[in-house]
């Protein structure tokens, strides 16, 4: 099966669930309103499941695709969950200093101590241009 | 001071592959919350055009675009490089961006009021009628397979369902969720797709291996001929450019390559192209300038923005609660004229600054790509989490970021998207304030000449393409990516 109608697939079955979901949008009651808050979804829904069966009838069999490493991608995107969930509980200083060094190892680079000393210097200054400069609130923690 | 600080960071973001203006824009519209509005789009303003000049630098140097607008300069750009004449390929880069950049802002000027005063008659039928265009033309013209855009299109407009219809108070789409009654930021939207999404695609595919810069041969100045070579592409490449730009959906890629077809076309030695004419560094330099400037036109005047960077500065205005289109004009012109002001600014900063600092950029190559995209992570997590203070919205961003990485994969295009999203909620409240002045009679957006004709145009687009490629099925060349 060509990747695309594999892809249209999944889509089909999203743009269904939308357009169930558009479904269960009620009509207000005693409103005057010439088009309710239903119509738009529901057309919506419509057109995401046209497009959707057009990329499948469309699919072809010839695939010219870039190789695409899996594991690193997971690692990254699981490495960036982790972040934004210890984010909370051990505060911005410490998760960020980590997170950037493991991430820029996860993207290739390959010399600890540039990566260390520069990730530190990065959480720094941003810790000073977002919580000096501007005022803003950052994550506190338990350290924070 | 802000347009120097926009150029440079323009410029720097241009030189750095995978980052665009788009992308910048959104990492920093949380920053410039607390700023004062003219201030922040000064900086947005120098961005736009920095950005558009520095993609050519690298191209230039390394053949390496920074972005899929200078994709065509590094053709010849490179070819001169290697035959050591680098300085006058920049030089001729630098000047033709600033002419065109120049010549855009005053038709901007020009062209804005007039359209403005057209625009004061629109009612809400006309602006439907704008904006199903806008959405249908970036939908159609971003290249690949047109199902794709199609869907990424009503993808935007689904997410833009999400929380409380504003006419009737009725929520949809929220699963109970409280976090999503509002709907989902377009800040939070951008950010995600354009900023984390990238980040997770390069993690997965770049590549180890780095190109070295080549040295930069030459002097940075233009002989008597490259002049006279130079000038008459700089003025075809504007031309094209400032009215490619204007059009909803076509954009800086799509005028670099129209300006590259017509440099061949015009040259008297057509073989000379990709083996280093200068006119094909030329044209196409200066079309992408243009077009940023065309593509300020329909934001500013008509509110409704005809790229994904331009969805992005709309974002920035619905930030601010300002509603660009007419009323801006009248209401916030200081904001306006500010603007167009620092373009001018902008462009004059772009050549003085970057005529001598060429080295400087290679430089910023040399940047570990790993420690950058990583901090890219980290500057969105905390913008998007100080816009209010909760780790929600972030939620949202990788989940957006995750979806973002799938259409890359899948060769979906994120621009529609995000136009969608911005687009979709004022569509749908024209749509439905339009019929009910008309007591719920749809025929309403046929009887105005001004509505029947944008949605007779509208459905042109539509069609036209749809003929062109069922003529030529077989043997298209794939267009490129979407443009930022």
């Amino acid at each position: 099966m060509p990747p695309d109608r594999r892809l249209a697939v999944g889509l089909i079955a999203g743009s269904a669930a939308y357009l169930f979901g558009a479904f269960q949008i009620g009509a207000p009651e005693g409103q005057y309103a010439a088009v309710g808050p239903r119509l738009f979804p529901l057309v919506i829904g419509l057109g995401l499941l046209t497009s959707a069966v057009w990329i499948g009838v469309a699919a072809t069999a010839e695939v010219r695709r870039s190789p695409v490493r899996w594991g690193a991608a997971a690692s990254s995107a699981l490495a960036f969950l982790a972040y934004i969930a210890a984010l909370d509980v051990v505060g911005y200083l410490p998760a960020t200093a980590a997170f950037l060094v493991l991430e820029s190892r996860l993207l290739g680079s390959r010399v600890w101590v540039r990566d260390v000393i520069v990730s530190i210097a990065i959480t720094v200054s941003v810790y000073g241009v977002f919580r000096l400069l501007l005022g803003l609130r950052l994550p506190a923690g338990l350290l924070g | 001071m802000l347009g120097l600080v926009g150029v440079t960071l323009g410029t720097a973001v241009g030189v750095l592959p995978g980052i665009g203006p788009a992308l910048t824009i959104s990492l920093l519209l949380p920053l410039t919350f607390g700023m004062d509005p003219v201030g922040a789009f000064i900086l947005f303003g120098g961005i736009y055009y920095g950005a558009m000049y520095g993609g050519s630098t690298t191209s230039i140097l390394v053949r390496m675009p920074g972005e899929a607008s200078s994709v065509m300069t590094a053709l010849d750009g490179y070819e001169m490089t290697r035959q050591g004449r680098a300085g006058a390929a920049l030089a001729t880069a630098a000047i033709g961006s600033f002419v065109a950049g120049t010549f855009a802002t005053v038709m901007l000027m020009l062209t804005a009021p007039a359209l403005v005063e057209l625009a004061l008659g629109f009612g809400p039928t006309e602006y439907f009628a704008i904006m199903m265009l806008a959405l249908t033309a970036l939908g159609g013209m971003t290249g690949g397979a047109p199902a794709k855009g199609a869907f990424a299109t009503f993808l935007g407009l689904a997410i833009g369902t999400i929380g409380i219809d504003l006419q009737t108070g009725q929520a949809r789409f929220t699963f109970g969720v409280p976090g999503l009654l509002g709907g989902l930021n377009v800040v939070v939207v951008t950010v995600g797709l354009f900023a984390v999404g990238e980040v997770f695609w390069h993690a997965a595919t770049h590549r180890v291996s780095r190109e070295t810069p080549a040295p930069l041969g030459g002097p940075v100045r233009l002989t008597g001929d490259d002049w006279r070579r130079s000038v008459p592409a700089w003025c075809r490449g504007t031309l094209l450019g400032f009215f490619t730009g204007v059009l909803p959906g076509a954009g800086a890629t799509v005028a670099s390559f129209l300006a590259y077809a017509a440099e061949r076309r015009v040259s008297k030695t057509p073989a000379a192209f990709g083996h280093g004419a200068i006119e094909g560094v030329a044209g196409p330099e200066a079309a992408n300038n243009a077009s940023a400037g065309g593509s300020l036109v329909p934001l500013l005047a008509l509110g409704i923005p005809g790229s994904g960077t331009t969805a992005v500065m709309l974002a920035a205005f619905q930030m601010y609660g300002l509603q660009p289109g007419p009323l801006l004009f009248s209401q916030e012109s200081g904001l306006i004229w500010g603007l167009i002001a620092s373009l001018y600014v902008s462009n004059v900063l772009l050549l003085v600054l970057n005529l001598p600092l060429i080295r400087v950029w290679v430089l910023l190559l040399h940047v570990p790509r790993s420690l950058l995209f990583a901090a890219v992570l980290v500057f969105a997590t905390l913008g998007v989490y100080s816009l209010n203070n909760n780790l929600f919205d972030v939620a949202i961003v990788y989940v957006l970021g995750v979806m973002a990485f799938f259409m890359r994969r899948h060769e979906v295009p994120l621009a529609p998207t995000v136009l969608g999203v911005v687009l979709g909620p004022l569509l749908e409240q024209h749509f439905r304030r339009a019929l009910a002045i008309s007591g719920g009679d749809p025929s309403v957006f046929l009887t105005r000449p001004v509505s029947a004709a944008i949605l007779a145009l509208t459905a042109v687009v539509v069609i036209v393409p749809l003929l062109v490629r069922a003529r030529a099925a077989r043997g298209t060349p794939r267009s490129p990516r979407e443009s930022a």
